[in-house]
């Protein structure tokens, strides 16, 4: 089985503080893989250095067989890694239909010189938007977003805004997703929706997915294998049963 | 007459609106107020004139020219200049356009002198149109004709591009622009460009109406500040009706009440409006999540 996404000897450095620590992993395609540890482990930086929001101080990250060490965020993105966020980054003044089309941005050609043919319907620009929309109203089907479509999502309840840019990372139609405590901040029902969507959008998408997570009944409920860190190290990698009985894990959650 | 002061009101605020927009489109993208807006017109209007009284060339290629210089003249101002700051906060980015503001009236002033020029555009200013019983210079049409048209075009780009989407998306959250693809820096760098451009456009429509000199776009800088300010400086739509009712009311006060405090009416009409709507009067307010 190919690899997804490769991390070799991965350190983040700031200044003094060693926020990930000489980590190694290799997250194989189709699986759902997922990075658990206590607050300030170092799991979100991690996620930064691979979508490139951070710059990594030693080691290289590899997607899809292709270095990306060092890339800028939208190089990354246009080579299929998309993601979302623990404190949720959308696009506060623009619709949940506006934002999942902005996850489509990267495909988009309408520009200032073909926008006329946006006027008769089998014209290119009329082509790419109608185009575009059918992916974004396939992701509303999935995720239930239909009574929400038209609503600016900062009045969105909190579950259903960090639903919204989930949809948005799917519309990107990535090979990598990587997502931030998804469940935080969720109700029990929409937790429990949460986990079926995530096996379906495996199933569907044909999707690898790297998720970081405390809520330990989801985690070991959707996962293939599950990576722990501590203090930016980690400390064991392997299937959800051995890693979350793993004494050293026990004694990092359990103090 | 109070319909033609009106419209004299309405050419004056198709100047400040252009200068309003720009100034207002920057803003919006790296949330810094570009002082340097102004003479980056100024000079795109000699290079204009340059083209025009030096090699002779027809005013179209001199137009295509001295925008297409604008272009670059902003793009070169974020790359080179702004981009390189380190860390900056919000003030040193408006030092840093008020430094090349500075520059760029002191290179003005070196390579054309202070002296006032002509800027010869292929419409006059003496022959007039009547139109609804009001009479207008051609000039004064056409000013407001290419303000509007240039503000439709600013609203299409914006509204239905991938261009303008991107601008949108960077202004909003910078961080999910980028994680879909965007490449905000340059966005912002493309951003500064179409400022400029538009600024260059209201230098040129300046320029008959007044003179060409290193001074002439001061004042509808400030004004046109003024305008977006009123308008409320985060909404483009805001900032426009912003400067159309600057313009007016100077334009009513200078006829009915006095000449002299004309200029003034602009800044007592931003204290009074500031002073019950902080945000301008379309601007949303929003504070910043920490």
């Amino acid at each position: 089985m190919s690899i997804a996404l490769a991390l070799k000897r991965v350190t983040k450095r700031f200044g003094g503080l060693i926020a990930t620590d000489d980590i190694s992993v290799e997250v194989k395609k189709g699986e759902i893989f997922s990075i658990i540890g206590p607050n300030g482990a170092g799991k979100s930086t991690l996620f930064n250095c691979i979508s490139g929001l951070y710059k990594v101080s030693q080691g290289s990250v590899w997607l899809n067989g292709e270095e990306i060490t060092g890339a800028n965020p939208h190089a990354i993105a246009r080579k299929g890694l998309s993601r979302t966020f623990q404190n949720l980054e959308l696009f506060s003044k623009m619709t949940t239909m506006e934002n999942l089309m902005l996850g489509r941005h990267l495909y988009m050609k309408t520009n200032f010189w073909n926008l006329p043919t946006m006027l008769w319907e089998k014209g290119p620009a009329a082509k790419d938007e109608i185009k575009h929309r059918e992916k974004v109203e396939q992701i509303i089907d999935l995720l239930d977003l239909q009574s929400v479509r038209n609503r600016y999502t900062s009045q969105l309840p909190y579950g259903q805004q960090k639903i919204v840019e989930l949809g948005r990372a799917l519309a990107a139609e990535p090979s990598v997703l990587l997502l931030d405590e998804p469940a935080a901040g969720l109700n029990l029902e929409e937790k429990d929706e949460l986990v079926f969507w995530i096996n379906d959008i495996r199933r569907l998408f044909d999707i690898t997915i790297l998720v970081i997570e405390h809520n330990m009944g989801l985690v070991t409920s959707i996962s293939d294998r599950i990576m722990a860190l501590n203090f930016g190290r980690s400390i064991v990698t392997g299937k959800p049963e051995a890693v979350i009985k793993h004494p050293e894990v026990v004694k990092a959650y359990l103090g | 007459m109070i319909g033609q002061l009106i419209m004299t009101g309405i050419v004056a605020g198709s100047i400040y609106a252009l200068v309003a927009l720009a100034m207002s489109l920057t803003y919006k993208s790296s949330e810094v107020a570009n002082f340097a807006q102004g003479e980056m017109a100024m000079f795109s209007t000699y290079v204009a004139f340059v083209m025009l009284a030096t090699y002779q060339l027809p005013f179209w290629v001199a137009f295509g020219g001295s925008l297409l210089f604008a272009f670059l003249l902003g793009l070169f101002l974020h790359l080179a200049i702004i981009r390189r700051a380190k860390d900056p906060n919000v003030l040193n980015l408006l030092i840093i356009t008020l430094g090349f503001q500075v520059f760029l009236y002191g290179l003005a002033g070196w390579k054309w002198g202070s002296e006032q020029r002509v800027l010869k555009i292929p419409v006059s200013q003496t022959e007039t149109v009547e139109f609804a019983g009001l009479i207008i210079s051609q000039l004064n049409l056409a000013t407001i004709l290419v303000a509007i048209l240039l503000m439709i075009s600013v609203y299409i780009l914006l509204r239905f591009t991938k261009l303008g989407l991107a601008i949108k998306a960077t202004q909003q959250n910078e961080t999910a622009a980028k994680i879909n693809g965007i490449p905000t820096r340059r966005i912002v760098a493309i951003t500064f460009g179409i400022s400029s451009v538009i600024g260059a456009v209201a230098g040129i429509l300046m320029a008959p109406i007044t003179t060409l000199d290193p001074n002439m776009m001061i004042e509808p800088l400030l004004k046109g500040f003024a305008a977006a300010v009123l308008g409320g400086f985060n909404s483009l739509a805001g900032v426009v009706c912003g400067a159309f009712i600057l313009g007016i009311v100077e334009s009513l006060f200078g006829f009915y009440i006095s000449t002299e405090f004309k200029s003034i009416v602009a800044f007592l009409i931003i204290v009074i409006v500031l002073y019950f709507k902080p945000s301008g009067l379309f601007g949303t307010h929003y504070t910043r999540k920490v």
